[in-house]
């Protein structure tokens, strides 16, 4: 059930989090897809184990910022105890806003000269 | 060979599936598939990855999962918690009830525990606390078990030992301190220069003894103890470096100790050996058989006690072959030694035990009389229940919240409990310090703070699991939805066990307190062989060589008082706090012929004529002394009926002779009624007492027999006192009979707090009876209005539920009077006059327990027959 709370008052989000949110942004995974893509994109930095993956799920799932899909996989490819996971609209705006929320951190470093111009 | 479908697990995933039982049973229940499917393909990423990914692997999956199921554990705590506060503050009277029932056995057992942790299980507080022992030499055939020590033997076992690290000496003296706004009688303890050192003790102010102090020619230097600095100079630190005068010699004051329990006697003042006139005697340090001195020492690391014990026995047998006239065969010889804290703790262990485990029993009989209460609530919430669980609240998460809400309960009450030990701490040091110096080690600290948090969290965990425990079988946990009248019939049978169980632990309680009560009573009123009331005593120092005359004047001064039967002078009295007997070895005169002369260990006295009249001790033969007893003839003796009894059994002992030690010879003159003089519940030993006159003590107590109070006499003897010496000094001036009452404090107080004990598990019994007995008239109101609409009468109703109650009493009764004939016999050594298993005492504990739960019972039994039949079918 998505909560009445303003998106905002979600941020900022835990660096696990927003990962898990990003992994889901190209479509349903389940978990070990999600944990094997965020160690994928992030050089094993940031690398979630199942009780902590599973805590995020929870957490996600019981905000209505993911949710349970219904479509699996041939059965012949399944592994039934696999549950997949998509973005719900409010899902996809709490990425959208911790992003902008990271965007405007990085304009600020950006013009206090502690990080270099965005394409230099 | 068939074949296997199901392979066992690998160990790995095993081991995930143990710790996946670290999450809450929802969360459990929901992920654990996916979870395991999870692992089992980040398992296979790193499983040809090198032990250090795996490590790294298991730490994260490890860690991951414990983080988690923390968060979730305390996201569900919150809400069970906010669920149980609202629960609570609906019912404010049964959540009062239960935080204060809680919160005084919680109190208790922190209070039990606060004194048994700071005197039975921390070691002592000096540095070298568990090595410290005590050396005793004994002389077994002689009768004496702790032989002081002389300076010479002192010396051979502090240079022939190999297992201890450092031995001091210590004995204590009276000596007057003069120089402050009066003279004051001072305790001194007279300790070796490294006495501090070994204990690790550091001053508060100045300095402790330096090795230089210990020299002939030093300067006599003094350190204070903290409660003597207290009383007497007011905390003042200037007092470091200050002179005063003791024993016509000028005295420094080096330092004032730190507020540590005093070991092994609680003294005013410390000096080095040779600032001590009699220790320093040239004759004294020369002589091996001059002895006083107790020794302590310390094992060396790595040196058991029995290792050392065989040391010192070695040294004690080379003492004999060298020096076998100051150990002469007759006596034998040999050395011991004992843990000090074992010593320090002999005479309060079992009190304290039996103070704890009651404490134990009334949290047991608090925990079972609040999960009653829990259990009747729960059941008054069992339709919100059913509602709940039908919702898919599961099995677990409603157990859950019962805990939470025991746990806030206790939280509470162990908040309350130890805001009781703390304010107990005034009452318990006192308690404990008439046992142990180390009374006053006892505080409210981290250890006694942990122990009340990790009780509290118990205690909340029993009182909500013990309700769950008996609905398992309900409607809540059988899903059995529909029926909800299921619980009550169930969880009245597990509340008749919770009462039974607190009536069994309320018969031990009452049988405990009993059993002191009546021990109290059988020593107030034990013959201690003298008459008390009446009797004044009072301490009287004098110093100068007119001493004898000075005593001859007072008693005759005295006697000439007002009030005033008889008056004499004695060196102590029965019952006295300072005991300051001489412990001789007598060896008696044959009685017949081919019988050998025996050495035994009698007590000595130095008493004047009268002195038997006086204390109220009657003389069984013989005569008192005279005046004509004098120095100037022969040596006399009195002694009591004990010794001659054992000496000269059927025989007269008048004109007998004994040996005092193998020099003074004395004819026995008198048999004098036998006396209790350790203590009431001290058997007499064997005595022998001399005329003042013909003995050489500068310190005796004046006894008066009269109508005058204490208080009346003590400025008019003091006045005369100071009349005929200006520097004599009078102190505790006190009626016997109090003296006699305040021996028997540390058993009045046992009793006392057994009591306490006692009458709060009567009290919440009584209450948990009565509980039950409304809460089963309450449920079963539809089944009385059937009965009695049938025909049945009220009282037929009542006389049938008061069977149940019956069965529950007596089953209660008898389980209490079973434990309690079992744990009398560990009570022996409380327990005086009277057997452990006092026929009198069981009885009456099951007699008053029996009553009061018959009385609480029937209260709310007589509500049936004030109940309509109609109204309450009408209403059905």
């Amino acid at each position: 059930m998505a909560k009445k709370k303003p998106i905002e008052s979600y941020l900022p989000l835990t660096p696990a989090v927003f990962h898990v949110l990003l992994a889901l942004a190209d479509g349903e995974k389940h978990g070990y897809v999600i944990s094997k893509e965020i160690a994928r994109r992030t050089n094993n930095e940031v690398r979630l184990s199942a009780g902590t993956l599973y805590g995020i799920i929870k957490r996600l799932l019981e905000d209505g910022f993911i949710e349970e899909s219904d479509e699996r996989p041939d059965f012949s490819l399944d592994d039934q105890r696999r549950r997949y996971y998509r973005l719900t609209r409010q899902g996809v705006a709490l990425a959208e806003a911790e992003a902008e929320r990271m965007e405007r951190v990085l304009a600020m470093a950006r013009a206090k000269h502690v990080l270099g111009p965005e394409n230099a | 060979m068939p074949a296997n479908n199901n392979p066992p697990k690998p160990i790995s995933e095993r081991l995930f599936g143990l710790l996946l039982r670290l999450l809450p049973a929802e969360f459990r229940d929901r992920f654990s598939g996916e979870m395991q499917s999870v692992f089992h393909d980040q398992r296979r990423d790193v499983r040809h990855a090198g032990v250090a990914a795996q490590l790294r692997f298991w730490w994260d999956t490890t860690s991951g999962l414990i983080t988690t199921a923390a968060r979730e554990h305390g996201e569900i705590f919150l809400q069970d918690a906010g669920y149980a506060l609202r629960m609570m503050r609906k019912d404010l009277s049964f959540t009062f009830v239960a935080i204060v029932i809680l919160g005084l056995a919680i109190g208790a057992c922190t209070a039990a525990f606060s004194a048994a942790n700071a005197i039975l299980i921390q070691p002592l507080p000096f540095a070298i606390g568990n090595r410290l022992v005590q050396l005793k030499q004994v002389q077994p055939t002689a009768g004496m078990g702790n032989l002081p020590f002389s300076v010479k033997e002192i010396e051979d076992y502090r240079s022939r030992n190999r297992t201890l690290d450092s031995l001091v000496e210590y004995h204590e003296m009276m000596f007057t301190l003069l120089g402050g706004h009066e003279p004051e009688r001072v305790d001194t303890a007279v300790v070796s220069a490294n006495f501090f050192r070994v204990l690790g003790v550091t001053p508060l102010y100045g300095r402790t003894f330096m090795d230089e102090d210990d020299q002939p020619s030093a300067h006599p230097v003094l350190i204070l103890s903290y409660e003597f600095w207290q009383r007497s100079f007011g905390g003042d630190r200037n007092v470091v470096g200050q002179k005063y005068s003791m024993n016509d010699k000028e005295h420094v004051v080096v330092g004032v100790l730190p507020p540590l329990p005093q070991f092994p006697e609680v003294v005013d003042v410390y000096m080095p050996t040779s600032a001590c006139p009699t220790r320093s005697g040239k004759d004294f340090v020369q002589d091996r058989t001059s002895r006083m001195m107790s020794a302590f020492a310390t094992l060396k690391p790595g040196a058991s006690l029995r290792e050392a014990q065989d040391d010192l026995r070695g040294i004690a047998k080379q003492l004999r072959t060298a020096y076998p006239q100051a150990y002469p065969a007759s006596k034998g010889y040999d050395i011991a030694i004992t843990p000090v804290h074992e010593q320090l703790t002999t005479g309060i262990r079992p009190v304290l035990i039996a103070l704890a485990a009651a404490a134990f029993l009334l949290l047991v009989l608090a925990c079972s009389n609040v999960a009653g209460l829990m259990l009747s609530r729960i059941l008054a919430r069992s339709k919100e229940l059913t509602v709940r669980a039908a919702l898919g609240a599961s099995h677990a998460r409603i157990v859950r919240s019962f805990i939470t809400e025991g746990v806030l309960l206790a939280a509470a009450g162990g908040a309350i409990g130890l805001l009781l030990a703390f304010l107990s701490i005034d009452v318990l040091v006192p308690f404990t310090s008439q046992f142990t110096t180390l009374a006053s080690q006892l505080h409210i600290g981290p250890a006694v703070i942990a122990f009340c948090i990790v009780l509290s969290m118990a205690c909340g965990f029993v009182v909500g699991f013990v309700p769950a425990i008996g609905m398992r079988h309900t409607a809540l946990f059988t899903a059995q939805l529909d029926n909800i009248a299921i619980p009550a019939r169930v969880s009245s049978r597990t509340r008749g066990i919770l009462v039974a169980a607190q009536l069994a632990v309320s018969v031990i309680l009452l049988v405990g307190a009993g059993l002191t009560v009546r021990t109290l009573l059988e020593l107030e009123h034990v013959d201690g062989g003298f008459r008390a009331s009446g009797v004044t005593t009072a301490r009287i120092y004098l110093h100068g060589d007119n001493f004898r005359s000075v005593y001859e004047s007072l008693v005759a001064r005295t006697r000439r008082l007002d009030g005033v039967q008889s008056v004499a002078l004695s060196s102590t009295f029965p019952l006295s706090p300072r005991g300051n007997e001489y412990e001789y070895t007598l060896i008696a005169s044959a009685s017949g012929q081919g019988k050998q002369p025996q050495a035994r260990t009698a007590s000595g006295r130095a008493v004047t004529p009268g002195y038997f009249q006086t204390i109220g001790m009657p003389l069984l033969a013989g005569r008192d002394f005279s005046t004509d007893d004098t120095e100037h003839h022969p040596l006399v003796t009195i002694v009591n009926e004990r010794l001659a009894s054992h000496y000269w059994p059927g025989e007269s002992a008048i004109g007998k002779k004994i040996w005092f030690g193998e020099k003074q010879e004395a004819t026995v003159i008198g048999v004098a009624g036998d006396v209790r003089q350790r203590g009431l519940d001290q058997e007499p030993i064997d005595e022998a007492y001399c005329s003042f006159a013909q003995t050489d003590n500068h310190y005796m107590d004046l006894i008066v027999r009269g109508t005058r109070s204490p208080r009346e006499l003590a400025p008019e003897v003091s006045w005369i006192l100071h009349d005929l010496d200006p520097q004599g000094v009078i102190t505790e001036v006190k009626a016997l009979a109090e003296i006699r009452e305040d021996s028997l404090a540390p058993r009045r107080n046992t009793a006392l707090f057994f009591s306490i004990f006692a009458g709060l598990a009567l009290a919440i019994t009584a209450s948990g009876i009565s509980g039950l007995m409304t809460l089963e008239v309450a449920e079963r109101k539809h089944e009385i209005g059937i009965r009695i609409a049938l025909g049945a009468t009220p009282q037929k109703v009542m006389s049938s539920m008061m069977a149940r109650v019956l069965a529950i009493i007596v089953a209660g009764l008898g389980c209490g009077f079973g434990a309690a004939w079992l744990m009398a016999g560990p009570m022996a050594k409380l327990i005086y006059g009277i057997v452990p298993r006092d026929a009198v005492t069981f009885t009456a504990a099951s007699a008053v327990l029996a009553l009061v739960a018959i009385a609480s019972s029937f209260l709310p039994l007589t509500r049936i027959a004030q109940l309509d039949p109609s109204v309450l079918l009408r209403a059905e």
